[in-house]
Parts: structure tokens; sequence; C-alpha cells
């Protein structure tokens, strides 16, 4: 037999303990929420350059599926300027794409700083001692001035902040980066890393292969 | 009250009420204007009268100002069953009438609404004899009516008001293919020209050409007054001054308002998603009351007032134009220039690619890092600097081969980097111009913008 008393102690027992589990389930709908409005707001949260790097993707480029970034013993051959620029593409060229996609580029530029016919003679010299890099766009696009020009472009993207000095040590660094990491005794490895992208793009993506080769932009 | 007193009482009333219905009767409206001119016309036979040397002839003039200022007061109309036009103008407009006034000319001194037509001796006047086309089918306006206000159109909801000024031209626009060559359709051809230079037609479709990012224009004169409704017309100044509900609010103000107003401010919509589920962007119409003058909104409203489909004129009255064709140009850069404003380019770069237009949300200069606890009205205001791409500034930055891909792919919308991650996605974009525009109309289009390219100041 329950005592009226006992009978008291129980009541408050079980009434403490509806409380607690309001208070517990009151705890763990918090949490939930939470946690949702969390997960929604993740996209919303995004800062505008992990979206634009999830539109760069969207229309991807063999580029996209190289390294990120240069082995340590090659970088350290660069001169110093040309690794300042090194340090800025990651960074400020992330903004909008994955530094992939420069750094393994088809784009070579010729150096002799902003001189167009220095540039034009080195291009030029390339033609007789490296005749096998104009043969293939998909490997080499040997240009005058194509980094500069690119740079610049992306420069003037609404919402670029790269400032002019930075620009101009990013180039720096592309230019001397091309004219010595995909041509002349790197010529034959640099074309063994763009065949194998293109040919794991092609068999990943192979309608926009189709695309980007149609454009001669693969 | 007897019986016998209130009959009395309702026969006085009725006395009353006929005096008042004849009194309102006789003082209407187009009588009062009929009675005058018959009475202006009386005196002026009367003034040739005394100064007619010859009796006999001074005797008839006189007796046809008798007969003139004893003609009967009634409704006249010009009925015209092709058209489907029964126009009661000339009750009023009584010197326009052929019937009363056969040489529709009137003293130089009369003024509205007793003076005749202007321009009668004109081919345009006499190519449209009023008989046969009435009025209101160049004019607008609403034929039936015989009362001043409603008759013009001045009244809440005629969707056709009058075509007042400038405006009239569009008349011939309706049915003029070449009104770009009449004479007299100077006004209308000049709103073409103007809408072209700057680039309506990127995002508005005329005769099939043009793009698809807004309403086609070639029925913009029909467009209801239910779908305008909605417009603030509150926020609209026409010549600087605010527009009467009951009588302004109509398709001509509506095209005006689009032109001296920006159109953001006029039609703001929700960009923080206060009523809706997603923000929406403010209209996407560049603001154009800065670049173009009242008697520039003027001929393009005169314009696009003609751009109709109205049924009720039959084909046949239409004139037809065999296609211009395109100018012989100089070089390849004039007609990459004249390409530029065929395609509209200047909706979105400007006139003469100057400078890119507004680009609600889309990143542009001068815009601090997105900071989500700014007020709404430093978001706003940011949002608004986000720009369309500055050509001339981007040129230099591209090969002839790499510029003519570029404009053959287009740039989706999706590719538009936006300001405010929260914010309204910018909607407008660069078609894929390889469907539009041949390949030798690109080439010449880049040789083009590649000559605007500013000068390189980057220092590398």
């Amino acid at each position: 037999m329950i005592a009226a008393s006992d009978l008291r102690t129980t009541r408050i027992i079980e009434r403490k303990m509806t409380i607690k589990g309001k208070t517990m389930n009151r705890n763990w709908t918090f949490v939930v929420a939470a946690a949702l409005l969390a997960m929604a707001a993740v996209p919303g949260a995004r800062s505008a350059e992990m979206t634009e790097k999830e539109k760069a993707l969207a229309s991807p480029y063999p580029n996209d599926f190289g390294p990120g970034a240069l082995p340590a013993e090659t970088l350290k051959a660069y001169p110093a300027n040309v690794q300042e620029g090194y340090k800025l593409l990651l960074v400020r060229c992330a903004q909008c794409h994955q530094p992939n996609r420069p750094l393994n580029s088809r784009f070579v530029e010729p150096e002799g700083g902003i001189d167009d016919v220095k540039q034009q003679a080195n291009l030029d010299a390339w033609k007789k001692a490296n005749p096998e890099i104009f043969k293939d766009l998909s490997v080499w696009q040997p240009e005058v001035k194509v980094w500069n020009r690119y740079v610049k472009r992306m420069m003037n993207k609404p919402g670029c902040n790269i400032e002019k000095a930075e620009g101009k040590k990013i180039w720096e660094f592309l230019q001397y980066d091309g004219a010595h990491r995909k041509v002349g005794e790197n010529a034959a490895k640099w074309a063994g890393h763009r065949h194998k992208l293109v040919d794991e793009f092609k068999a990943k993506y192979p309608k926009r292969y189709e695309e980007l080769k149609a454009a001669n932009d693969l | 009250m007897s019986y016998r007193k209130l009959f009395y009482a309702a026969n006085v009333l009725l006395l009353v009420l006929f005096a008042w219905a004849f009194l309102k009767d006789y003082n209407a409206e187009w009588k009062v204007y009929q009675r005058h001119y018959f009475k202006m016309s009386a005196a002026e036979l009367e003034k040739q009268a005394s100064a007619q040397p010859d009796p006999k002839k001074a005797s008839d003039l006189r007796a046809e100002a008798r007969k003139v200022r004893n003609s009967p007061l009634e409704i006249r109309q010009i009925i015209s069953n092709d058209l489907g036009r029964f126009d009661r103008c000339v009750t009023c407009h009584v010197g326009m009438d052929e019937y009363t006034n056969p040489t529709l000319k009137t003293p130089a001194d009369w003024k509205s609404p007793y003076k005749g037509h202007p321009q009668v001796d004109s081919a345009l006047v006499k190519a449209h004899p009023f008989t046969k086309f009435g009025c209101t089918v160049c004019h607008q306006g609403q034929g039936l009516s015989t009362k001043k206000e409603q008759a013009h159109g001045w009244v809440k909801n005629w969707e056709r008001p009058m075509l007042m000024g400038a405006h009239i031209q569009g008349a011939c626009v309706k049915c003029h293919g070449d009104f770009e060559k009449l004479k007299g359709a100077e006004i209308a051809a000049r709103g073409a020209k103007l809408v072209k230079m700057h680039g309506c037609q990127g995002c508005h479709q005329v005769g099939g050409w043009g793009g698809v990012i807004s309403v086609s224009l070639d029925d913009i004169a029909d467009k209801p007054i239910e779908r305008i409704q909605g417009y603030s017309f509150n926020r609209v100044r026409v010549n600087g001054k605010p527009l009467d509900q009951e009588t302004e609010w109509n398709i001509q103000n509506w095209i005006l308002g689009h032109l001296e107003n920006d159109p953001a401010y006029v039609t703001p919509n929700d960009p923080f998603a206060h009523f809706n589920a997603e923000p929406v962007p403010p209209s996407a119409m560049p603001d154009f009351s800065k670049e173009l003058s009242i008697a520039d909104a003027d001929a393009i409203t005169a314009y696009l007032s003609g751009l109709t489909k109205e049924e009720m004129i039959p084909y046949r009255y239409h004139v037809s134009a065999t296609p211009a064709r395109e100018p012989n140009f100089a070089d390849s850069k004039e007609h990459g220039h004249y390409v530029f404003q065929k395609a509209g380019c200047a909706g979105c770069h400007g006139v003469d690619a100057m400078e890119g237009r507004r680009r609600f949300n889309a990143l542009g200069k001068g815009q601090p890092e997105f900071d989500p606890k700014m007020s709404e009205a430093d978001k706003q205001k940011y949002m608004e600097l986000g720009r369309e791409p500055h050509l001339r500034e981007l040129m230099g930055t591209y090969t002839k081969t790499e510029l003519v891909a570029k404009l053959q792919a287009g740039v989706a919308a999706s590719e538009a980097k936006k300001w405010s991650p929260d914010g309204p996605s910018p909607i407008v974009y660069m078609p894929a111009w390889k469907d539009k525009l041949t390949k030798r109309e690109l080439e010449d289009l880049s040789d083009w913008l590649l000559s605007t390219a500013k000068k390189d100041d980057s220092g590398f």
C-alpha cells in the first residue's frame, strides 16, 4: 500500500521528470534547429569566392585537375621576385578559381619583360629550337604577352581587388614559370603532364572535352 | 396636404425639371462650341460681305452668313466602316467637318476647337481623307464621346488617350513600315534611331529582332491598363511633374516614365525579400534619364506609341517597307560600330561602349567587402554599384580571336558574381551571338571594339 505522502512524492518526481523531459526535448529541439540553421546558413554564409570556384568547376578545363601547387624544389630555383608572384597567385587568383587553372595552363609567354620585340625574338628562337611546342595547342600555346593580357583581363573582372603591383608580380611569375617549366629541357616532361591531364579529362568529361576541342580551348 | 395641392406641387416640380433638362441640353458642351463656331463663321462671312465691292456677291455672302448662323445644332460623326471608327470629334471641331467647312480652312487667329485642321493642303492630309479615315485612327481618344475630357481620353482607365504634340507621329508608325523615310514622321524616326543607339533592342525585341531579356516592344502601345496599374506612377515625374491619377496614368506616360526616371527607383521591387520568398531585384532597365533629353524621350515615346498590333486597322491599310539595305561602310570598324548599335550592345555596355551600365548586386567598383551587419540602405547603395563590363577598359586584354569566341559563346547570367550573397541574382546576361550575328559581323564588331580599347596604364 502506498501512503498518501508517498503518492505526493511520486507525483512530484513524475512532474519533475516531465518538466525535465520537456526541458530536455526543448534542448534537443534547440540543438537540432541550430544544426539545421547552420546547415542552411552554410551556402548563404559562403563567401563569393566559394561560389566562384564552384562556377569555375562547373565549366572545367583539364588544367583544373592538375596539381594546385608547384613542387618545392622547382620553386626553390625561381628568383625571389618570381616566388613572390607565385605566393600572390595562390592567394589572389583563388578568389575566383583554383590555382590549378593557371599552373597547369598550356599558355606560354616568352621572356622579355613587357617588350613585344624581345618577346617576339624569344618566340622566334623557340620556333627554331623547339618547333614541337607549336604543333599541339592542347599542350602549349606559345604567344607574345598571353599571360600579360590574361592577368589584366582578370584584374578587370568586377570585384577583383588585385592591385597593379600585385598583378605585375603574378604576371612575372607566370611568364617565368611558363618559359622554364613548360619548354626547353622540360618540354617533354610538360607534354607528358598535359597529355595525361587531357586524356583523363576526356574520359571524365567527354562532352566538355568535345566543346573545348571544337573551340581550340582545351 | 390635400391631393390637389400635391398635384400642383408635382406639376411645378415637373416644370422645373423640364426647364433644368432643357437648360442642361441647351448648354451641352458640344452645343456651346457649335453655336460659337457658327457665330464666328457668320461674323467672318459678314466681314467678307462688307469688304466685297460687288453687291451681288456681297448679298450672297450675307445670305450664307444667315444660313450659317441658323445652322441646326447636331451631333456630327464620321463613320469609317473599314476602320471600325465612329468619330464624333467634328461635333465640337466643326471646322474640321468637310460637310460644314468644305475648305477645312479657318482664319489663322481661330483657336481650338474652332480652327481647321493644320496642313490641310499637305500630301499627308490629302492621303488620309477624314471622311474615310476618321480621326481617332491617328489621334486616338474616345471617338464616340462628345465631352472634352472623355473624348480626348483624359479619363481614368482609357487605354488610348489622344496622341499629343510629338507623340502624334506614332500614328504614322502604326501603318507605315517605311516611316523612317516618311515626310512628317521625322520625330518618330528619330525615336527609332535613339532606340537603336541606346541599345533598347539588347533586351527588347522589335520586329522579331532583339533580345529576350524583357518584353517585346512590338505591341507595347497595346499594353492593357491593368498591366501597368501596378507600376509606381506615384514615383514618376514627367517633365519634372507628378502625374494625376485620374487623367495621366496611361500608357504614354508609362513609356515616358521609364525614360525620364530611373526605373530602379520607380520599380524597386523587393531586394531584401521582405514580401517574397526570394529577393527580387529592382527593374533591370538602365537609367536613361541622364542621357536622354526630354525631347529624346518624347521622340522614343512617339515611336513606341505606334508599335501596336491594333486589329481594327485592316492589313490593306498598312504600307509595307522593303527592308532597308545596310549602308556601305568605309572599313570593318565602321561596320563593327553599326553592328554594335544593331545588336543593342549599348543597352548593357553604354552608348559607344562608354560605360558598363548598372547590374544590381553584381560586383562593381567602389563596393566595400560585403558585411551582413550593414544597414539595408547601405546594402542597397552598394548593390546599385554593380556594373556590366566596361568594354573600353577590357578590350586591351583580348585578341581578336578570343573576342570573337567570347561574343559567339555569350555569358550566362549564372556567371555573374554577386556582391551580397543573400541579395538577388543579377538577371541580365550576354546572349550567344553566334546564332544572331554572322561571322563577318562578329569579326567587324571585334575590330571596332578592339579599336576603342582604353590606353593601358597598368605599368606592365
